[in-house]
């Protein structure tokens, strides 16, 4: 029975302020209920190939920014750690595994075929899964491990530049053969090899060379004109591109000039300038693409960083959309869940197109011929 | 509406005036604190970050140095060696230019310093600064300035600074490692960060070199103090841009740092205000015990006496203003416990002297009844007998109301079934009865003294009545007594008999017999109502009831009337 209230009341006041303190003390605990997702990004950040990866990781950081703002991955927010693997393959090795061992559920990253091979061991070893931008060779096709990539791979689009070079009435090519990225360059050649010769088409001279950051390139430039090809395959980086194009033109030589769409960055106009012009790639990322989700980003990105998004930051972009996608489906976010989200994406809206991959994690896509033109890419017959 | 409460006002009262200033100072200091850290930060730090812009602006200027003593060597055709002798002689004496190109109108390299010279007759229109350098119209305009790229040449960051002349342009490779190694030297503590971002945010300059080397970008901030949010640290952030560019020099401090001295006091207002919090506790139970204790005690014990408690007193050791007023609710209390007991004892010794006279009376009334039965004695005519008898029940049924009211708690009414039955009885054994059948249906029921006396003469004499003419020599001797409330405010008298009842001729209202008149008469005394009929109309023996009915009750509660 209550007598009076006092007792009563004093209990219930000490009671609710009990309530609100032990409420106060576990906000906190509430708000740090979640941890984020960490996601490795490994990119090469410094070196002459560094463009690729600073324009990759300002778009993938672009794309977390506004996943976290929206709330995050099934309520978690997305923590990028970033480290440098400057396309080198014991830095990308200690890239990958110092991020494993920071316990990232997956790993946005390794531009280069070469450099990334050895990290597909440690990733099946470590149970990570790596999504790669942009390698491109075929020799991490076909692989049920812990590899995925977002791009499509190199040797179609030699056989396109070898179609379109015979189409052109191209006689002898030469070829600058960059050999530190063997694994994606020979599978190119061969490609644009295969479809090119004959009928008095013909590789004149394959000059290879290791990637340096020597700025003289006298005896490759010596070596490439010595046959006084009418076309120049540069499977070179864009530096490197640019500068036998500079070259060629200080002799007075001017062959058409082909390249993989790796040189598409706009390093290759600033070091190249004029001499590039009429340059030919053939890409799977299209400057003049219409489409919406393309529009979109390429409004967000100038706004955010003052110049058009590149092929890099579109794979970079798709790769982190890839890995999004995936991790919206699978099961677990942990290593194992997310590989086998991959495996069965099948596939997802990427910037430009409908990008497919198999279960192996290999993405399929196409191309489409670009000239360069008064310092940028546009398509090749359009004026 | 839940009704206002003293108690809980003082207790409210007492925590809010003991919080709300804690609060309020807390509130205010830290407030007054970040304002002071704020402007300590963007005192200094803005003055730090308006050097650095100040140098970076100088070091952007570096080509125009080089350009006013160039002029006089490309007046000379064909371009001599003593221009490359300047241009070397030009980069190994600035701090700030790594590299030095002369570039055509066409933008090809026309002469350079040493590492460049293996570019000369490459072109460099490509890069988007130069075309802007060579449409500026203003020759003594500021250089034009790329974003950083890697030069080819060494790996390296850099920025190249185009500076028009009128037949072509100055490219400058500015030193970038030198400008970070200048920040470095500028800031306050190791923990601090300073860089140097352009228009759009990539960093030119860094104290930590893997900014610059990764072309990592910072979203530039906004004027005055920025907090700015990195994966697991704060930072306070003011920048000042380099004079005529629109690049930035940003000074960072780590929040934590700069708030530590905040943090500090946060912690030592936190105890002064959980100290504050158990004072006001403390003092609420002061005032509980003070107040509103001796507020509940006084209402707990007035509440007592209500319940007729007079012996509690309000004790306790309370404030003077409590005391007085427990002590006079205690004189109160003495006083109002005198009377009580005062009037309990009066009223119980009236109780006592009222039950006597009833009892006195009943005695009387017992004695002259006897007396009357001793007079019997000596009367021989029947009809001399049976008044003496008739007097003699009479008596006996006013004492007898006397004998049941002084058995009673109250004095005031007695419980009439029981009447009935005590005085059915008696006038039973006082008659032949036998054959006779009696039937009884007494509800209990309670009527006030002035009214029991009254419906005791009637009763007796329609019993009386029906043992003298509706019992003897009837075939089927029966007395029927039946009492009843009615519609729970009427009382209901009946006694029936199976005698010869009236003829339809007769009625009894007209009879001159004493009992049908004190019936009639003491029914008109109760405002009730007489009816006499026969209890079994058309048969040979028909037989009489005689039932009155008078008011008893005043609602339907059934509570005596006299009660109310």
């Amino acid at each position: 029975m209550r007598k009076y209230g006092i007792k009563s009341s004093l209990a219930r006041t000490l009671l609710r302020l009990r309530i609100a303190f032990a409420f106060t003390a576990l906000l906190p605990l509430i708000a740090c209920a979640k941890p984020p997702i960490k996601i490795g990004i490994a990119l090469p950040l410094t070196g002459v190939t560094a463009y690729r990866g600073v324009a990759a990781r300002n778009a993938i950081e672009l794309q977390a920014e506004a996943i976290n703002a929206s709330g995050g991955i099934r309520g978690r927010k997305l923590e990028l750690i970033i480290r440098d693997d400057a396309d080198q393959r014991d830095k990308t090795m200690t890239a990958d595994r110092e991020l494993m061992d920071l316990g990232v559920a997956a790993i946005v990253g390794n531009m280069s075929s070469d450099a990334a091979f050895p990290a597909l061991a440690l990733a099946s070893e470590h149970r990570v899964p790596i999504v790669s931008p942009s390698i491109s060779a075929q020799s991490f096709s076909g692989k049920d491990d812990y590899f995925f990539r977002t791009c499509g791979l190199a040797a179609p689009t030699g056989a396109v530049l070898g179609e379109w070079a015979a189409g052109q009435g191209l006689k002898k090519v030469a070829v600058a053969l960059d050999v530190s990225n063997e694994s994606y360059s020979r599978p190119l050649l061969e490609a644009f090899k295969s479809v090119f010769e004959g009928e008095g088409r013909m590789i004149e001279t394959i000059v290879p060379f290791l990637k340096a950051p020597s700025g003289d390139n006298t005896a490759l430039v010596d070596a490439l004109g010595s046959s006084n090809p009418d076309g120049v395959f540069c499977i070179t980086s864009e530096v490197q591109c640019a500068a036998i194009c500079q070259a060629l033109a200080k002799r007075g030589k001017k062959p058409q000039i082909i390249a993989p769409m790796g040189v598409m960055t706009p390093d290759l106009f600033q070091f190249g300038g004029k001499t590039v012009e009429g340059l030919v790639v053939s890409s799977y990322f299209d400057p003049e693409s219409r489409e919406p989700r393309y529009l979109e980003f390429k409004s967000r990105y100038e706004a955010a960083y003052g110049r058009e998004p590149d092929l890099a930051s579109c794979q970079g972009y798709d790769a982190m959309t890839g890995l999004v996608q995936a991790m919206l489906r699978a099961r677990g976010l942990d290593g194992p869940g997310i590989r086998e989200a991959l495996r069965g994406l099948g596939s997802f809206e990427a910037l430009q197109d409908l990008r497919r991959m198999d279960a192996f994690g290999d993405a399929i896509q196409s191309q489409t011929l670009l000239v360069a033109e008064e310092g940028k890419f546009v398509k090749l017959g359009k004026n | 509406m839940a009704k206002w409460s003293f108690r809980k006002f003082l207790l409210a009262s007492v925590l809010v005036l003991a919080i709300l200033p804690v609060i309020t100072f807390f509130g205010l200091t830290t407030a007054l604190i970040h304002r002071h850290i704020i402007a300590d930060i963007e005192g200094p730090l803005g003055a730090i970050a308006a050097s650095a812009a100040t140098e970076a602006a100088l070091v952007i200027d570096e080509p125009r140095r080089v350009l006013g003593g160039l002029e006089t060597f490309l007046s000379k055709e064909p371009l001599s060696k003593a221009l490359d002798s300047y241009l070397d002689a030009a980069v190994s004496s600035s701090a700030a230019i790594g590299d030095l190109a002369v570039l055509d109108s066409r933008g090809r390299i026309v002469a350079a310093s040493a590492a460049n010279r293996s570019h000369l007759g490459e072109d460099l229109s490509g890069q988007p600064a130069f075309a802007k350098a060579m449409a500026d119209a203003d020759a003594d305009g500021s250089p034009v300035l790329t974003s950083p790229f890697v030069n080819p040449a060494d790996g390296t960051v850099t920025v190249l600074a185009f500076k028009r002349f009128p037949e072509g342009a100055l490219a400058a490779y500015l030193k970038l490692d030198e400008f970070s190694r200048f920040l470095v030297l500028l800031r306050f503590s190791d923990a601090d960060r300073l860089a140097l971002i352009d228009g759009i945010g990539f960093v030119i300059a860094h104290t930590d070199p893997s900014f610059v080397s990764e072309q990592r970008f910072i979203k530039p901030p906004g004027p005055g103090i920025t907090r700015i949010d990195e994966n697991s640290r704060t930072w306070l952030a003011t920048s000042r841009t380099v004079p005529g560019h629109d690049w930035r020099v940003i000074y960072y401090r780590d929040a934590d740092e700069s708030y530590a001295i905040s943090g500090r006091l946060g912690l030592y207002l936190g105890l002064v205000g959980v100290a504050s919090l158990a004072l006001a506790l403390v003092l609420a139970m002061l005032m509980r015990a003070s107040f509103s204790k001796p507020f509940y005690e006084i209402i707990s014990r007035m509440r007592m006496m209500t319940a007729g408690r007079y012996d509690e007193r309000i004790r306790g050791n309370y404030a003077e203003e409590f005391s007085r007023i427990a002590d006079a609710f205690n004189g109160m209390a003495d006083q109002v416990s005198v009377r009580e007991s005062r009037i309990t004892r009066e009223l119980e010794e009236k109780t006592v002297l009222l039950r006597e006279v009833h009892h006195r009376v009943k005695n009387n009334l017992q004695i002259m009844s006897s007396l009357l039965n001793l007079e019997t004695q000596n009367v021989r005519d029947p009809a001399d007998l049976a008044i003496m008898q008739a007097g003699q029940d009479r008596i006996y049924s006013m004492s007898l109301v006397h004998e049941l009211l002084y058995q009673t708690e109250d004095l005031r009414s007695i419980e009439m079934s029981s009447y009935a039955e005590q005085l059915t009885s008696y006038l039973l054994s006082t008659r032949d009865r036998e054959g006779l059948e009696v039937a009884t249906e007494l509800e209990s029921v309670v009527i006030p003294l002035e009214k029991a006396l009254s419906c005791g003469l009637i009763l007796n004499e329609m019993l009386t009545n029906a043992l003298k003419y509706g019992v003897k020599g009837t075939p089927t001797p029966f007395l029927g007594i039946r009492l009843k409330v009615e519609e729970g405010k009427t009382l209901m008298l009946e006694v029936r008999d199976r005698g010869p009842g009236f003829k339809p001729s007769e009625d009894p209202r007209m009879s001159k017999s004493l009992g049908f008149s004190l019936i009639i008469n003491l029914a008109k005394q109760l405002e009730g109502s007489v009816e006499f009929l026969p209890t079994a109309p058309g048969e040979a023996w028909p037989g009489l009831t005689a039932r009155i009915r008078f008011p008893c009750f005043k609602d339907a509660s059934g509570r005596p009337e006299s009660a109310t």
